[in-house]
């Protein structure tokens, strides 16, 4: 965080003293943390070498989750384990986390412990059950218990990113299906067969449902392709429709408390943001405006409803307030040719988009509430950035970037970056092109 | 002297009679022609149409052209080159921020001390503490609104600072580059306060914990942030380094 650069005194005058001088220091800079990670901890003859390595294997996923935080922490692994610790060499540290194997009635356990390295204080515990088939999510979870510790916080260890893809494309025939993956990029899963088209997938707020659109042939009286809205249950993968009115029924965003939808659809004529229960009851609009409106973003206390708009002749973004419909209606963006996909972050006081600048798209984060709204660019010469997403702690952006190759090549994938901008990875790799990372929240 | 124009009896001479006439008919002449004119004009636009002019408020006046990572190293990269005015042996403060903040702290000092100054008793509970700490807070915050924009055209000069002013505004600028949090401590959004007693040779010889954040580790940062920047500037020898030994001054981490 930036120092407070004025440096402000008063002098308050009470009965009490002469004089009281008062002086403000200004904010803290912020200092990374410095983590160490210690090796693991096993009594000999107890573990075979298969559970060390696979234990090894999980230290390392420890380390590569924490280095995602690399702008709050420093993190390194140490060449001893617990019981050969010498604490007077980790002063300059501020926590210690301990690895260790250990046995509960034969069950083979690997658990985490944190220590404050001054005080030389245990901060808590974690253990989970070794094994290979669940090596990359346990090692996630004892990731994230070792952040809470330190932070009090939840962590991004576990969550997850949905996203669309080409990959089962054939010579003939385009198809997008949805996938979901860990918030590392390991871990994908197919889960949509639909062998046609699927687009804008978003997640309920309590990770148990994912909705998106589908591109539907329909056949008799209705005959010619639709694009209808399904929810599926995670769970079950069980999917059923929401919304198959004539003409688009996309962009779906669940509310804060995950009973309603709002979402796009063109039956009227234009393209309008609607209200609908989930159960498929109460449809009202939320905009009724003339121009097209499409892209919702709500905040978590489902107060306000950021969407984009064609209102001034091109696509720019802005800001109502909830329930609709065109309740405080306020413009956001001013500036670039076509600004899209605006999405608030978790607490609501910013917003991602991306705008088309230079001929080509790059991702900005702008506040959102006040007179005056700082503007952030996050993304420069780094290709054709748009569909950004938040982590749900607000710290990361996912996001994909459209690289040319040639005339007629192109190559799309999601890439991860901090708040700030800085790039930490690309997280899909030989994968065909990828659309709409929308992260669990 | 008498004018040509006027008889001593105060009769128009002719002269002057024929020239006012020949004025008043070339500028009724012109008034004419320019109704005329602008009727001509008036009759050739649809007076059934009124144009208005749309204008709007524009709060982003551009795309920024900079990541916040280049913006970053730029900063990195002009703090490197202004490192040695930083150093402790400068104890210069730039002219202009003196007057960004002497305005600030000068509109709204007055109110504050005649707010103090009408209160009769001595309450030294913490209660009483809490309730200066919510004005304290909200003096600040608007000093930091008025000190944005139009400050520097204030009239706010030298004069208005005394001696021990002067000497403890500068105590931030030694504090602040060892005042660092981690972001689990950062994020809280703690504040503490500490006095600190400086001696003759600037030397911190005595620092107590004034408001605690709750937080003990926080407070622990607040004082090795003081530790570290020590020596600060000796003070004028005098009444304000009796005033410094024996009274001290409060630091406020943030505020």
């Amino acid at each position: 965080m930036k120092v407070l650069s004025l440096t402000i005194f008063l002098f308050l005058s009470t009965s009490l003293k002469a004089q009281d001088a008062i002086i403000a220091v200004g904010e803290a800079e912020l200092d990374k943390a410095k983590v160490e990670i210690t090796q693991i901890a096993a009594q000999e003859g107890n573990f075979t070498v298969t559970n060390e390595k696979l234990a090894r294997s999980m230290a390392k996923i420890i380390l590569d989750d924490f280095a995602f935080y690399q702008h709050k922490f420093d993190v390194s692994t140490l060449e001893s384990d617990l019981s050969k610790i010498k604490w007077e060499d980790y002063q300059g540290s501020e926590y210690l986390i301990g690895l260790k194997l250990k046995k509960d009635k034969s069950i083979n356990l690997i658990s985490i412990s944190v220590f404050q390295a001054k005080t030389k204080s245990l901060v808590g515990e974690a253990s989970v059950r070794l094994s290979l088939e669940k090596e990359r999510y346990n090692a996630h979870y004892l990731a994230d218990q070792a952040y809470q510790l330190i932070t009090g916080k939840r962590s991004i260890f576990l969550s997850k990113i949905f996203f669309v893809s080409d990959k089962e494309s054939t010579f003939r025939k385009k198809i997008k299906e949805l996938y979901i993956m860990d918030f590392d990029g390991k871990r994908t899963e197919t889960l949509t067969d639909y062998d046609s088209i699927v687009i804008s997938p978003d997640v309920s707020p309590d990770n148990t449902k994912v909705m998106f659109s589908v591109i539907k042939d329909r056949k008799g009286k209705k005959k010619g392709q639709n694009i209808d809205l399904v929810v599926m249950d995670l769970k079950t993968k069980r999917s059923r429709p929401i919304s198959v009115k004539k003409g688009i029924n996309s962009g779906a965003i669940f509310s804060a408390d995950g009973k309603k939808i709002y979402y796009t659809m063109t039956f009227s004529g234009n393209a309008n943001i609607y209200e609908l229960d989930l159960d498929g009851a109460n449809l009202s609009p939320v905009t009724y405006h003339s121009a097209d409106d499409v892209d919702p973003s709500v905040t978590a206390d489902g107060s306000k409803m950021v969407f984009l708009s064609s209102r001034p002749g091109q696509a720019h973004i802005y800001k109502m307030d909830l329930p609709g419909p065109e309740k405080n209606v306020e413009r956001i963006s001013y500036i670039g040719k076509f600004n899209a996909t605006p999405r608030f972050s978790p607490d609501g006081k910013e917003i991602v988009f991306s705008s088309w600048v230079d001929g080509k798209f790059d991702l900005y984060r702008i506040d959102a509430n006040g007179a005056k709204k700082n503007a952030y660019r996050l993304t420069k010469d780094h290709g054709s950035n748009e569909e950004a997403s938040f982590s749900p702690d607000g710290e990361f952006i996912v996001f994909t970037s459209q690289k040319v190759l040639g005339p007629k090549r192109a190559l799309q994938n999601i890439y991860l970056m901090n708040r700030e901008g800085k790039i930490l990875g690309q997280l899909t790799k030989r994968f065909g092109q990828c659309f709409t990372p929308r992260w669990t929240k | 002297m008498v004018n040509d124009y006027y008889e001593i009896d105060g009769q128009w001479n002719d002269e002057f009679k024929s020239s006012l006439m020949l004025s008043i008919a070339i500028h009724v002449f012109f008034l004419l022609a320019f109704v005329v004119f602008s009727w001509m004009l008036e009759s050739e636009k649809d007076n059934s149409i009124e144009v208005i002019k749309s204008s709007v408020r524009v709060d982003v006046v551009g795309m920024p052209k900079f990541t916040i990572q280049e913006l970053r190293q730029m900063q990195k990269e002009s703090g490197q080159s202004t490192t040695a005015s930083d150093a402790k042996e400068d104890v210069k403060i730039e002219k202009n921020d003196v007057v960004i903040e002497k305005k600030a702290t000068k509109i709204d000092l007055s109110g504050m001390l005649k707010k103090y100054s009408e209160q009769d008793s001595i309450d030294t509970s913490k209660k009483a503490k809490k309730k200066k700490r919510i004005d304290l807070s909200k003096v600040i915050y608007e000093g930091n609104q008025v000190s944005s924009g139009s400050s520097l055209t204030g009239d706010a000069s030298e004069g208005d600072l005394t001696p021990f002013h002067e000497y403890v505004q500068k105590i931030p600028d030694f504090v602040r580059p060892y005042w660092k949090l981690p972001s689990f401590l950062l994020e809280q959004e703690l504040t503490c306060r500490v006095r600190i007693f400086i001696n003759s040779a600037g030397r911190v010889i005595k620092m107590e914990l004034y408001e605690s954040s709750g937080n003990s580790d926080y407070d622990n940062r607040a004082f090795d942030a003081i530790k570290a920047a020590m020596p600060l500037p000796a003070p004028e020898q005098g009444e304000v380094a009796n005033r410094l030994v024996s009274n001290g001054v409060i630091l406020g981490f943030p505020l």
